[in-house]
């Protein structure tokens, strides 16, 4: 009867909590499995006063290839937007996501349950912002523009998105988020003409491919955007004299204006449109690191000092045995001889050569356009089992050891603002992704046939810089300063793919990879859009102790800044 | 008292040649960490923790059957206890060595240097006891003695892998616990306890401890 009574009160709790919980995944329900996923969650006005965090709790794996699970707290304002958008890595989505409001003390006022199966996707999701006289393809998901993400990374499982007609535009954070993702490899398609004035704000100037964009009316009737194009945009497809596919490459990606509205285009023209976009291609750092971090030597104590304490161990022992007849002075030798023997051991062992415990690379890629994106991906190796704290790094999206699936799923807690530590086994890589976005705080423009202008406002100077340009790399292996520089290009390499020989851009191109170089746009040949970029690199390597434990951290921080020719 | 002479010359030195060479493989080659992954990934503890206390196990058995060659009846477990000590003490700086190769432990050390001199006195002590009965062979007791070792070495391993001398100091790397305590070296001390009693009741009443 007891155990009855407990059962209605906490079916009773459970309804009323869910009846002030509401939690939905932005992009209508839909997401790519394996990617960040946004998830907005609104609290009743009663719940949110009493509310002091959201935890998300998401279980992952199955016994047989391991299990895991996934924590990560947000802090709730009593006041602010009705929905709190949060964006998560969604791994794993058999298994359903919780959600808890909890109060200052932790207890749980309310919690809900998602399940995740039904929306996820294996292929990059298709999005339509706005109105569209026709579908775009069969799986593109209608979005309502006012609940666009406005966090860059919550993009990352999206292929394309399409904006069309938005009678109240978008608002000014989701339009950066969109800026910030196509810099970091996005594409999106913006309809111009007639639906310009509607969405037009600062952000969506930055990024189009018009220097000064400007809306003429035909005599037809037909509003057509158009203007002098940026160097680093092109015409890709023309249907009518005023239909055109304008594409702008920005950063890692691209954005797309159709210099009409969308409701001038017919299914076919949307057709022809579609066929030409490209997807986006957000790289992963995880291989390039990889390869860093497997190639590291490990770093020991050295057999030379081992085997010479054996061999006075071993020693002491004959001579005592073999040559002194005086049990006390036997005894003695030993005894004073290992004690000083284990001191010299001690001091071979030493914090300096003491065996590394922990191998740590970090490849930190910023991507600096019409704003920056920055992606870093830290691999860890333990030889003992520890659990490495990751300190002022935003919730990651955790990858496997491309060798090692079985170990795909990883405990970790993640609170905001807070970090969180990931558990490393013995002998296991374990790799960390995360994107943030940042400031475009650093920009090169050509001043001449053979002159570039660098202002550098980062933090730090770069240690070494090389400029990719018409099919040719140069070098700067002095770096480049903060403030204001000017670049003499003298003498270049060519670029020859990946055959770069003994080049010192070699180790640089092999940690960025390929398929990032690719997106780079720089023709090997020297014969692709105008345009180039600076490279900036910087390395840190050290030895840390903490504690007993030593750990071996090496970082290589890449800028890519993509230059321009355009006037001051 | 004699701790070191030409006779136990060889068990020592083939207990400290024993724990060099596990030393020596104990320490990583200046590999890359992919290589490393693939040869000795598996292998969590170094394997000087696996051969320390076997090979002191091994050394017990000797300096057993050499007590009982000289028929020392008296102080014999101090004496053995204190020979043990000695050649412990020469290991050392390969232990203070070890704690290099692994400086995440410095307490799961010294339970494993305590569980290997506990077995080092356990096997002497029941060596000297089954070399005690002179009826039977010199062979045959010292095939009983090898293989009731070999037994107790090898059959834990998959059972109860902290009662075997092999992996007991390896557990301790593995994480302390009391359960792992209580069987690496509790219940060793509470074996050397009943195989002293049984030495002195063997010895007749002389002052076999």
């Amino acid at each position: 009867m007891a155990t009855t009574v407990a059962l209605i009160g906490v079916l009773q709790l459970t309804g009323w909590a869910s009846e002030n919980l509401d939690v939905r995944l932005a992009f209508s329900g839909a997401f790519r499995a394996g990617s960040y996923a946004p998830i907005d969650v609104r609290l009743s006005q009663d719940l949110r006063a009493r509310t002091d965090q959201l935890r998300f709790t998401h279980v992952l794996g199955d016994a047989w290839h391991g299990e895991a699970s996934f924590e990560f707290h947000r802090s709730v304002a009593s006041a602010g937007p009705a929905w709190l958008c949060s964006v998560l890595p969604v791994y794993d989505f058999t298994s359903p996501l919780h959600i808890a409001a909890l109060d200052a003390d932790g207890r749980v006022l309310a919690e809900e349950t998602v399940e995740l199966r039904a929306g996820a996707r294996t292929d990059p999701l298709t999005l339509r912002v706005g109105r569209f006289p026709y579908s775009i393809g069969d799986d593109a998901v209608a979005v309502d523009a006012s609940s666009l993400p406005i966090s860059w990374w919550a993009y990352e499982g999206v292929g394309v998105v399409w904006i069309g007609r938005v009678a109240d535009g978008l608002a000014i954070p989701a339009w950066e988020a969109i800026n910030h993702w196509i810099v970091a490899g996005g594409s999106a398609v913006v309809f111009t003409g007639s639906d310009l004035p509607l969405i037009d704000c600062e952000p969506l100037q930055s990024i189009l491919p018009w220097i000064s964009p400007q809306v003429v009316r035909l005599p037809d009737g037909t509003d057509v955007a158009g203007g002098k194009l940026r160097p680093t945009a092109e015409i890709v497809w023309t249907e009518e004299p005023d239909i055109q596919l304008v594409r702008h490459d920005l950063g890692l990606g691209t954005l797309y204006a159709v210099t009409v509205g969308a409701g001038r285009c017919s299914r076919e023209i949307l057709e022809q449109i579609a066929a030409h976009v490209d997807a986006a291609a957000v790289p992963s750092l995880v291989a390039g690191t990889a390869t860093a971090l497997l190639r590291t030597p490990l770093q020991t104590p050295g057999h030379g000092p081992g085997a010479a304490i054996v061999i006075v161990s071993i020693a002491l022992v004959a001579v005592a045995s073999y040559t002194v007849r005086r049990q006390r002075t036997a005894l003695l030798l030993v005894v004073v001889g290992a004690g000083c023997a284990a001191v010299c051991s001690g001091l071979a062992g030493d914090a300096t050569k003491r065996g590394i415990d922990l191998y740590i690379t970090s490849t930190v890629v910023q991507v600096v356009a019409s704003v920056g994106s920055e992606m870093h991906c830290t691999g860890m190796m333990a030889l003992t089992p520890t659990a490495v704290a990751l300190d002022g790094v935003a919730p990651p999206l955790l990858a496997s050891s491309p060798r090692h699936p079985v170990s795909t799923y990883i405990a970790s807690r993640w609170d905001a603002g807070r970090g969180g530590s990931i558990p490393v086994g013995a002998g296991e890589d374990v790799y960390a992704t995360c994107l943030q976005a940042m400031p475009a705080r650093i920009s090169a423009r050509e001043t001449g046939e053979a002159t570039l202008r660098v202002v550098n406002a980062l933090d730090s100077a770069l240690e070494e810089a090389f400029i990719l340009r018409r099919g040719s790399v140069y070098h700067f292996p002095q770096g480049i300063g903060i403030g204001e520089w000017e670049l003499a290009l003298d003498e270049g390499e060519p670029l020859h793919g990946a055959e770069f020989g003994d080049s010192p851009w070699r180790p640089v191109a092999d940690r960025l990879g390929a398929a990032l170089l690719s997106r780079l746009h720089v023709s090997t040949a020297g014969t692709g859009r105008s345009g180039f970029w600076l490279v900036g690199v910087n390395t840190h390597r050290d030895v840390e102790s903490q504690g007993d434990l030593s750990r071996k951290v090496s970082v290589t921080e890449v800028v890519l800044v993509q230059g321009t020719s355009e006037p001051w | 008292m004699i701790w070191l002479d030409q006779a136990m010359a060889p068990s020592y030195l083939g207990f400290l040649v024993a724990c060099g060479v596990a030393l020596l493989v104990s320490i990583p080659l200046p590999i890359s960490l992919e290589a490393y992954r693939g040869v000795l990934g598996p292998l969590t503890a170094p394997l000087f923790l696996y051969v320390y206390p076997l090979a002191s196990g091994i050394l017990g058995l000797n300096l057993g059957a050499i007590s009982a060659f000289r028929e020392e009846r008296r102080w014999v477990v101090a004496r053995l206890a204190g020979r043990i000590a000695v050649a412990n003490v020469a290991a050392l700086p390969l232990v203070v060595f070890v704690r290099s190769l692994r400086p995440d432990n410095g307490m799961a050390l010294v339970l494993s240097v305590a569980a290997a001199f506990l077995s080092g006195l356990l096997w002497a002590v029941i060596s000297r006891l089954v070399e005690e009965n002179r009826r039977r062979p010199p062979g045959r007791r010292r095939a009983i003695k090898y293989l009731a070792f070999a037994a107790c070495v090898l059959l834990p391993i998959p059972a109860v892998p902290a009662l075997s001398p092999v992996t007991s100091g390896a557990g301790f790397i593995e994480g302390i616990t009391g359960g792992r305590i209580a069987l690496g070296t509790i219940v060793p001390l509470v074996a050397v306890g009943v195989a002293v009693i049984l030495l002195r009741h063997r010895l007749g009443g002389d002052r076999g401890g």
